[in-house]
């Protein structure tokens, strides 16, 4: 299971420590995964939708789902938490009016700094509740997603969050965004 | 990214878990994050996901309200290990100045140090090998007359590349209104010149200069 690569970086040790060694044999990675077991591996979601699962939500199917799953550490209606039930440090908000204050991280937002909308569904599903990650329907991720979106004024309040509705919503920051190096950034 | 590597072996032996194993991604110069541990997949995208990770945490927000994003290279950087906060000086003598410097962009080039703030500069010599995007050790002697002094280092790398000064830095990249907490995520590339102050006593502080 040797590539030419690793063959040459390892006459390259050889010589640099000036003894010779055997690697032991080829790895051992056992075997391929199956397409339906990486499947469950396979959540990410792009701007553009691709990846978003079939589903709805809305923030007052949120509301309580928030209430119950997130609020311990997210606060009530997401406005952040000093201390958390359990005792474990409080997460951030996920809603606030905070301005940006310039290099300051701390005043960094969902609603002043994220580009995409789409970010919210695949962290929630990916990584929430802290607890118990991937514990939540799809539906669910989708009203949490559209609770978010209306408690921080992104969205009507009415508006029902989905696969072709989520990638639609304009995210005020945008455009707010430079490459640092702009001569290696593939051609658009 | 024509030197990417997935890793399955360091230093003759599989990855220790705690480096990834049984294998890792490996993408000389960016950032730490990149290089992926506990390998399970790989997944071309036509565009970016935008996780919240690369939406938010490792961008970088500017003075003027943009932002950088994509910010994998770290860019050439260079501080001094010995003497440093901790390791201090015991008596006035003679010492052997060292530290790190490495560049995302390329090879080492060179590495001036001063011992007196700034005001004058030599060029430390480079321990071979000087690789590519790799850390390089230098090295100065010193002789420490005691009394208090101001320690600074600055790299060069075969790109052109100068790490800035902390002024060009915070000119460019603007300055927090406190001192960050340790494990805040600022500053993530914030590559300028490090400087150690040294008191009578042979104690060394980190100091902005």
């Amino acid at each position: 299971m040797f590539t030419p690569r690793s063959v040459s970086l390892a006459a390259a040790l050889t010589f640099a420590f000036g003894s010779s060694f055997v690697f032991a044999a080829g790895p051992d990675l056992v075997k391929p995964i199956s397409q339906a077991d990486a499947a469950a591996w396979d959540i990410d979601i792009e701007p553009s939708g691709a990846g978003l699962p079939s589903g709805s939500g809305t923030s007052d199917q949120g509301a309580p789902i928030f209430a119950e799953q997130c609020s311990a550490c997210h606060g009530d209606g997401g406005r952040g938490a000093t201390t958390t039930t359990s005792g474990a440090p409080a997460a951030p908000p996920v809603v606030s009016d905070v301005k940006r204050n310039g290099i300051d991280d701390t005043t960094l937002t969902i609603a002043n700094y994220w580009p995409y909308a789409t970010t919210l569904f695949d962290y929630i599903r990916r990584a929430m509740p802290w607890t118990s990650p991937r514990s939540l329907t799809d539906d669910q991720v989708y009203a949490l997603t559209a609770y978010i979106l209306v408690q921080n004024k992104l969205i009507e309040a009415k508006q029902v969050i989905n696969a072709q509705t989520l990638p639609k919503v304009e995210m005020p920051n945008r455009n707010g965004f430079i490459p640092r190096f702009p001569e290696r950034m593939p051609p658009r | 990214l024509d030197d990417t590597i997935i890793a399955l072996y360091q230093n003759g032996e599989p990855l220790m878990p705690g480096n990834g194993y049984p294998m890792r991604l490996l993408l000389p110069g960016y950032e730490g994050n990149m290089n992926i541990k506990y390998l399970r997949r790989i997944k071309l995208l036509p565009e970016p996901a935008f996780s919240y990770w690369e939406s938010q945490i490792y961008t970088e927000p500017l003075p003027d309200g943009k932002a950088y994003q994509f910010y994998f290279v770290n860019e050439v950087k260079s501080f001094i290990t010995k003497p440093s906060p901790g390791v201090g000086l015991k008596e006035p003598g003679l010492y052997e100045i060292s530290g790190l410097a490495y560049s995302g962009k390329g090879r080492i080039t060179k590495v001036m140090v001063s011992a007196d703030g700034g005001q004058s500069w030599g060029e430390a010599a480079l321990q071979e090998p000087v690789l590519s995007m790799a850390f390089t050790r230098f090295r100065m002697p010193w002789r420490w007359n005691g009394g208090p002094t101001v320690l600074q280092s600055r790299a060069w790398d075969d790109g052109g590349n100068v790490q800035p000064t902390r002024a060009e830095f915070v000119a460019a990249r603007g300055e927090l209104p406190s001192v960050p907490p340790l494990l805040a995520f600022e500053n993530h590339h914030f590559n300028a010149v490090t400087t150690w102050a040294v008191d009578q006593k042979g104690q060394v502080t980190h100091v902005y200069a």
